[in-house]
């Protein structure tokens, strides 16, 4: 259970970028243009592909009337200024936020002193939390619903249909990447060294990590801690499985509104697929850190 | 007795880590147990086999796999190809720029998936979409042989996050084809066909498969792009638990945790899968 999550450095895309081409030596300058044209093509279909989906549901989400013709036959703003004025857009977007932020706190409080002792303290503890912490990649997020309302809907603790519940199965799909921001952030920091000086300097473990450790991985938490909201922030297995219309997120509510309201569901979409991005390219850009992929929250 | 100073620590280093792994026990463990003991037990609570052998037996559980495997083999077979030749591509072209920026959009594409990508399909391919339009404009009606509310649909839409997923897993490998190996291979007399042959293909290959493997996996538990597409036109493993779930037209949870042990299973075991491979693919690849 070492390595299912794919993780690749942008400083090691780096490397990539400027290692020189492997032509082969003797190749043709005309065979490394038709090379190039190739390439084009395939980067051009590969745009479209990605892109087409987003205009799509961009220009429906301020389109008037659209289903005979190529482009919308008109533009409105009146979509969106009706999904935000909704009563449940605020409602279920609040709840989502709230559901996002409790995550990160339960995660954050929850992991950081474990990986920080994995450093430390404890090294032969890593197969075990590493086991524990990658599992969620191995389980469908469907399966984990079925699994937590078996569990949890029956007595000695009843948890099902609570938010309490939905964090507590946020934290868990969000094990995986916490785990890789900590690890990471704790690594480069020389963690081991650092503890060791302090301890030297007469500090307790604890106090090294409150006044060392802590203020030094500030950016990989905050790099878990964006993976963890953009993986719960609408969200829909998991809280339609857990909670559904009893405490709708903005996921279950996108979904709902569907049949009758598509306009308002395509507004839904493209705040989703803004957020990603952002965040994406936050984590991406400005941490210049690991670029973690997803596997099992689709 | 008393307590060794090395049994203190350990003794305080359980208790530190005790809240991690009590969490971990509770959510992920416990559960996982039962759901096992779910898929074999009935509503008044005896043993019973007939939820897992029903998985077999049943023809709509029975074509629920069929369909699942099937999307995920081939989103994950074409994603692989795709995704292998797009990150070839991207690794060797000579644009630094259109480099730096397809790999930017493959990294956030292959997080995409969930609602937001089937609904966003809708539009682009459904009946009254973009491109379904815009194709009726050239004379095609392709709506006569496709459907995105299909299987052969939702494997495009998979595809959407496979590619891009399968791009981002292979830089690596490419990364670790070494300029030396092409050179070698040349002033031994070699074209840019032995290179292949016998060079590049062989030490990309465990890459490739692992990848797959890894596509295969990210599509088998996909439930919010199918149920934001198709909702429960196609009978997938993951919309199957949900119908018997739920509980509007039947509920049979017992049966649901079946098909959730199933599904459990071959996702558990191809990531097993997954690292086998993965460790002989790491032999070239030098992170």
């Amino acid at each position: 259970m070492t390595d299912v999550q794919a993780t690749t450095d942008t400083s090691g895309m780096a490397n990539v970028v400027d290692a020189p081409t492997t032509t082969v030596a003797t190749e043709a300058t005309s065979t490394g243009a038709a090379r190039e044209l190739g390439f084009s093509i395939l980067f051009v279909a590969f745009g479209l592909y990605i892109l087409f989906p987003l205009v799509g549901v961009f220009l429906f989400s301020i389109a008037t009337t659209w289903f005979d013709t190529v482009l919308p036959a008109g533009y409105t703003l009146d979509h969106i200024t009706a999904t935000i004025n909704d009563p449940l857009f605020g409602q279920t977007i609040g709840r989502s936020l709230i559901a996002s932020i409790a995550t990160i706190v339960v995660s954050v409080v929850l992991m950081t002193p474990t990986i920080f002792l994995l450093h430390v303290a404890a090294p032969r503890m890593r197969p075990i939390v590493e086991f524990l912490c990658l599992l969620p990649f191995a389980l469908p997020t469907i399966v984990l619903a079925l699994s937590l309302i078996r569990t949890y809907s029956t007595k000695p603790l009843v948890l099902s249909g609570t938010p309490q519940l939905l964090v507590l199965a946020y934290v868990v799909t969000g094990l995986p990447f916490m785990y890789r921001a900590l690890d990471n952030a704790l690594r480069a920091i020389d963690t081991a060294v650092l503890s060791e000086a302090s301890s030297t300097l007469g500090a307790s473990r604890w106090a090294t990590f409150q006044r060392v450790i802590l203020p030094n991985i500030g950016p990989g938490i905050m790099a878990g801690a964006l993976l963890v909201f953009s993986v719960s922030f609408g969200e829909f297995t998991l809280s339609s499985f857990l909670v559904g219309d009893a405490w709708k997120t903005s996921g279950v509510w996108t979904v709902a509104i569907w049949d009758d309201q598509p306009h308002k569901t395509t507004v839904m979409v493209v705040i989703g697929f803004i957020i990603s991005w952002v965040v994406s390219l936050v984590i991406l850009l400005a941490f210049r850190k690991r670029a973690t992929i997803e596997i099992g929250a689709r | 007795m008393r307590l060794s100073g090395k049994a203190l620590t350990r003794l305080g280093l359980l208790v530190a880590f005790a809240p991690f792994l009590i969490f971990c026990a509770m959510f992920e463990l416990v559960p996982i147990v039962s759901l096992g003991i779910g898929s074999v037990s009935t509503r008044s609570g005896d043993l019973t086999t007939e939820y897992l052998t029903n998985i077999v037996t049943k023809q709509v559980y029975q074509q629920s796999i069929l369909n699942t495997v099937f999307i995920s083999v081939v989103s994950g077979v074409l994603g692989g190809i795709i995704g292998t030749a797009l990150g070839y591509a991207i690794t060797r072209t000579r644009r630094t720029g259109v480099r730096r920026a397809l790999f930017t959009l493959a990294t956030i594409s292959a997080n995409a998936g969930g609602i937001s990508l089937g609904f966003a399909f809708i539009t682009v391919l459904g009946a009254a979409g973009m491109i379904t339009i815009l194709l009726k404009v050239f004379g095609i009606d392709l709506l006569s042989f496709f459907s995105i509310y299909s299987v052969v649909g939702l494997v495009v839409v998979y595809l959407y996050f496979q590619v891009p997923l399968m791009v981002v897993l292979m830089l690596p490998a490419f990364g670790s084809l070494r300029t030396e190996w092409s050179e070698a291979s040349a002033s031994l007399g070699g074209d840019n066909r032995d290179f292949w042959r016998r060079i590049g293909i062989p030490v990309l290959l465990p890459s490739i498969v692992a990848g797959i493997v890894l596509l295969f996996v990210s599509s088998m538990g996909a439930y919010a792009t199918a149920v934001a597409l198709v909702g429960s036109r196609v009978n997938l493993m993951t919309i199957q638990i949900s119908i018997l779930r739920r509980g509007e037209v039947i509920f049979a949870p017992g049966q649901a945790d079946a098909m959730g042990v199933a599904l459990l299973l071959s996702v558990a075991l191809s990531v097993g899968l997954y690292h086998l491979i993965q460790r002989r693919a790491q032999r070239w690849v030098q992170a």
